[in-house]
C-alpha cells in the first residue's frame, strides 16, 4: 500500500526574530538525544505534526506546549477524524474524547508523547539501544541532525530521529520494526517557538454542546490475591515496572496487568483464570502496525501479552511466566 | 464569560465582584455547564475522580437563595488573565517559525499483500512445538498475521479458537497504562480494528 505523494506546494517560510544561540553542539548521539528530550520539555512551542501509521489514515495534530519555569502545560488537539484533545499539566494528562452524546474525560499517565518521545533519564535505554550520528538534513528550512537510536538486539524496534540542530526540538521521528521497515512516522509540518505567556489556550474546546463526563474508573488498587504465578527470565533489557489489578469491560472478574519496559518500549501482560474450561480459548498472535498481541493458555490461566515490540519478544515474555497451580474455578 | 467563570474558580476575580457571574450561573444553562466542566477538569487534573455527591445541587440551591442585585455596580473587573496564568520567569531569546512539507512515507505492513492472512495453526495435542502449518486467505480489510501456538509441554483440553479478532479492551487497557505515541492519536482506529 503506497500513499500517493502530493508533490504539490512545498511551502517553506522561515522567520528569524532574533539570531544568536550558543554554538555548543553535542558531539555524540546520546548527547543529541539528551538535548532533544530536554528541549521538548523546556521550550515553549506551537506546531502541527502529522502522524502516519500502517494502514491507518494519517492524522494532523496540533500541539501547544509552554514551560516558563513553572512546569509544563500542553494542549494537543487531533485535527482529523473524531474530536479528541489532550490537556497536560506536569505529569497529569487528561484526554477528552467526543463520543456520541458526550465528551468522556480520561485520566492517563504521561509517557512518550511526541515530540517528548524519549525519557530524560536515558540510563535504561543505553542498556538496550545504541545511538549513532547520521547526516545533517534539511527539514522545513531547518538544519536537522539525524540520530539513529538502534536496538542492540531483535527484541525491540529502532528509531530514526531528526533533531533541530539549534534548539534540539525533535522535528521528525520514524519507528522501524525488526526488519528495519518503517511502521510509524511522526513529523512536524509546522512549528513555531512561542514568546507569549498568555495561557488562554489551555482549555478544552472539544464540543461545548455536549456534557463532559469522567470515564468510569475501572482500576483497582492492590495486588492479586494469592499469586499463583512466577516470573522467569525476561528478554534482555526488559523489567517489570508495574502491576495492577483492574476490571476490564466485558469481564466479570478483575484481571491482573503486569507492565514491562526496556525504558522506551512497553509491554502489558494480562492474567486471568479461564473461567469455563469447556468454552473455546483464543490463542495466537496478531499484529497491527507496531503493536503486537500474543495469547496463550497455561495451567488454567490465560495470558494476553500486548506491546509495541516484535512478536518474538511477546512470546518470550509470555513464556517467562509459570503457574504453580490451576485456579480454583478450573476443573479438569 | 467562560473565561470569567474559570477565573472565578481560581480566585482571580474577587467574589464581591462576581455578582453578575453568579446570577448568570444560576440562570444561564450554558454558563452553568461550563462551571461544571471547569470543575470537572480541575478535579481530573488533581486526580479526584468525582465531585462530592450533590455538590452541584447544593451550590445551585445556594445561588438561588442569594438575592439578585439589580443595581449595576461600577465594573472594576480587571483584565482576566486566564485560568492558569503564569508570569515572569524564563523567556526565549530567539524564536523560529518553520512550515514544513511532510514527506509521505510509504508504510507497508509486512507479511503479504493487503487482505491476506497468514495462518499457522497447531494441533493442540501435538508433541512438537510447530506442526500443521495451514495457510488460508480470509477476507479482512487490513492485513493481519495470525499465528496460533501452544507450548509443547502443555496439554490443551479445549479446541483453540484462532485469534482472528481480539477484544479491543486489552489494547485499550495496555495503552492506558503504557501509552505509545499513537495512542493519543489513533485509539479509535485501534478499537475499531480490534473488533
Amino acid at each position: 500500500m503506497r500513499s500517493a505523494v502530493p508533490a504539490s506546494v512545498l511551502a517553506l517560510c522561515l522567520v528569524w526574530t532574533t539570531a544568536g544561540h550558543a554554538e555548543n553542539q553535542p558531539e555524540d548521539g546520546w548527547s543529541w538525544l539528551q538535548k532533544t528530550a530536554q528541549a521538548a520539555r523546556d521550550l515553549s512551542y506551537r506546531g502541527i505534526f502529522v502522524y502516519q501509521g500502517v494502514n491507518t489514515n494519517s492524522k494532523s495534530v496540533q500541539i501547544t506546549h509552554m514551560n516558563y519555569g513553572q512546569g509544563e502545560y500542553a494542549r494537543i488537539v487531533v485535527l482529523d477524524g473524531a474530536p479528541r484533545e489532550i490537556l497536560r499539566q506536569g505529569n497529569d494528562v487528561v484526554v477528552f474524547n467526543a463520543r456520541e452524546e458526550k465528551v468522556v474525560i480520561e485520566k492517563r499517565k504521561d509517557k512518550n508523547m511526541f515530540p517528548a518521545l524519549l525519557p530524560v533519564d536515558m540510563t535504561a535505554l543505553k542498556q538496550s539501544y545504541q545511538s549513532k550520528l547520521g547526516a545533517t538534513e534539511r527539514i522545513g528550512g531547518r538544519d536537522a541532525q539525524l540520530v539513529y537510536l538502534e536496538a542492540k538486539d531483535a527484541y525491540r524496534y529502532s528509531y530514526k530521529l531528526w533533531v533541530d540542530r539549534e534548539y534540539g526540538l525533535l522535528l521528525k521521528s520514524m519507528l522501524l520494526n525488526e526488519r528495519h521497515e518503517p511502521v510509524e512516522q511522526i513529523a512536524f509540518s509546522q512549528l513555531n517557538l512561542l514568546d507569549t505567556q498568555n495561557m488562554d489556550w489551555f482549555q478544552p474546546k472539544v464540543d461545548a454542546r455536549k456534557p463532559y463526563v469522567m470515564e468510569e474508573v475501572t482500576d483497582q488498587a492492590g495486588l492479586a490475591q494469592a499469586e499463583a504465578w512466577q516470573l522467569g527470565a525476561l528478554p534482555a533489557g526488559f523489567h517489570k515496572i508495574d502491576h495492577v489489578v483492574r476490571k476490564l469491560p466485558n469481564k466479570a472478574s478483575p484481571v491482573s496487568q503486569l507492565i514491562f519496559s526496556d525504558g522506551l518500549a512497553n509491554v502489558s501482560m494480562f492474567i486471568e483464570a479461564v473461567s469455563n474450561p469447556a468454552s473455546p480459548i483464543r490463542l495466537g498472535h496478531r499484529g497491527v502496525g507496531p503493536t503486537n498481541m500474543f495469547v496463550n493458555v497455561s495451567n488454567g490461566y490465560q495470558t494476553v501479552v500486548v506491546g509495541e515490540v516484535p512478536a518474538n519478544t511477546l512470546m518470550q515474555i509470555s513464556n517467562s511466566i509459570s503457574f504453580k497451580s490451576s485456579p480454583l474455578s478450573y476443573k479438569k | 464569560m467562560k473565561e470569567q467563570v474559570s477565573a472565578l474558580m481560581d480566585g482571580a476575580i474577587p467574589i464581591e465582584e462576581a455578582d453578575h457571574l453568579f446570577s448568570s450561573l444560576s440562570h444561564d444553562g450554558e454558563m452553568r455547564r461550563s462551571w461544571d466542566t471547569y470543575h470537572l477538569i480541575g478535579d481530573a487534573m488533581r486526580g479526584n475522580a468525582i465531585l462530592s455527591p450533590g455538590f452541584e445541587q447544593r451550590l445551585m440551591q445556594k445561588l438561588r437563595e442569594e438575592p439578585v442585585v439589580l443595581a449595576p455596580k461600577p465594573s472594576r473587573l480587571r483584565a482576566v488573565t486566564g485560568a492558569w496564568s503564569v508570569s515572569g520567569g524564563w523567556s526565549i531569546a530567539a524564536s523560529f517559525a518553520a512550515v514544513m512539507f511532510v514527506g509521505w512515507m510509504a508504510l507497508q505492513q509486512t507479511g503479504g499483500p493487503t487482505a491476506s492472512i497468514e495462518l499457522a495453526a497447531l494441533s493442540a495435542s501435538s508433541e512438537s512445538a510447530q506442526t500443521n502449518l495451514a495457510q488460508s486467505n480470509l477476507t479482512q480489510s487490513s492485513p493481519v498475521q495470525v499465528v496460533a501456538m501452544e507450548q509443547a509441554s502443555q496439554q490443551v483440553e479445549q479446541t483453540p479458537v484462532l485469534v482472528s479478532e481480539l477484544p479491543a479492551e486489552y489494547l485499550m487497557a495496555h495503552q492506558s497504562m503504557a501509552p505509545n505515541a499513537a495512542y493519543y492519536i489513533q485509539p479509535v482506529a485501534y478499537a475499531e480494528g480490534g473488533r
